[in-house]
């Protein structure tokens, strides 16, 4: 039987997304939806099919999936998040699109109810991703795809200083993945993994800080902004960070992310 | 109807995967097998098991 997540870590995640609710919907449905269509892309979803996009957040992928299946279930731990993303549904005329509070580890569906689970930028939350990607392969249906996608430690970095990085501005941060364990984690719930994609997104520290509801000034930015700065010689978070040559104070530096579609055999 | 029926029909209980249904006020969702009945608030389904009260039958 799964497991929830711990409820500390719900409690962290909640925290989290409550208090950045507005901000977050925000940045994220208007900046990550190339992504959103790229994972749709990969997915390939036919008319007549049901999709699950687990930790929906406010709606990113499961707004895309939408308008292409026939219907869209977006299930998120977090109340508040869901009421940004019930609002961008009705914005978006997606009728078809419905919303469960619920937590990934231990899905409210029966097994193989799903043509196509996704999930978005989410597994790093999740006390375990292992057992939660376990849980998407029982509630996907045999010949169905699991399609995820979420940030990686891009070479040279070191795992220990990438999620120490992500930890400082975020306490519900669990673990960023290495590049080939992403894969192999998929692989070992069962599912065979069929393509994998790699992007490179440009960011701002302040930007992402903020995002994370953090200012200029407040010690968890600073601390922060220290870690990813002591990071720029040799690379070692694998963020590729660079001070801003004007006088801004700002670090630009990039977000890699692995997309990648399994089927369930 | 507070929740769909696409929902309905593929909502289970998370704890021991038996189907649930609405109750009578139309206020949760109950599951035969463990009696616990899951909230709805905002329309949305609370599948959680620590905010799911437990019916005596």
């Amino acid at each position: 039987m799964a497991q929830e997540n711990s409820h500390q870590q719900r409690d962290r995640v909640r925290e989290r997304f409550t208090r950045t609710a507005e901000v977050f919907s925000s940045f994220v449905l208007t900046t990550r939806t190339a992504d959103a269509e790229l994972l749709v892309e990969m997915a390939a979803p036919r008319g007549g099919e049901c999709v699950l996009d687990v930790a929906c957040g406010p709606g990113t992928f499961a707004l895309q999936f939408a308008p292409r299946v026939q219907t869209a279930v977006g299930l998120d731990v977090t109340p508040a998040i869901l009421a940004q993303a019930r609002a961008a549904a009705v914005a978006a005329g997606a009728s078809n699109l419905f919303f469960v509070n619920g937590d990934s580890a231990a899905l409210p569906f029966a097994a193989g109810t799903f043509d196509i689970v996704c999930c978005g930028y989410s597994l790093h939350h999740m006390s375990d991703a292992a057992a939660a990607l376990r849980e998407f392969a029982r509630v996907v249906r045999r010949g169905g795809r699991v399609a995820v996608a979420d940030m990686v430690v891009a070479p040279p970095g070191s795992f220990a200083v990438n999620n120490a990085i992500e930890q400082a501005r975020d306490s519900s941060h669990v673990r960023t993945l290495l590049p080939d364990e992403f894969p192999s984690m998929v692989e070992a719930a069962g599912l065979r993994v069929s393509e994998c994609r790699t992007t490179v997104s440009p960011r701002s520290f302040k930007s992402w800080m903020s995002v994370g509801g953090w200012k200029l000034g407040e010690e968890t930015y600073e601390a922060t902004r220290r870690l990813m700065a002591q990071s720029i010689e040799g690379d070692t978070s694998g963020f590729h960070p660079l001070l801003a040559e004007d006088d801004s104070g700002d670090i630009h530096f990039q977000q890699t992310t692995l997309f990648i579609v399994a089927e369930k055999p | 109807m507070a929740v769909s029926k696409e929902l309905l029909d593929i909502l289970v209980c998370p704890q021991c995967k038996t189907p649930v249904r609405i109750t009578a006020d139309e206020k949760g969702l109950k599951c035969a097998t463990c009696h616990r009945v899951y909230p709805i608030r905002d329309d949305i389904p609370v599948m959680l098991l620590d905010e799911a009260r437990v019916e005596s039958e």
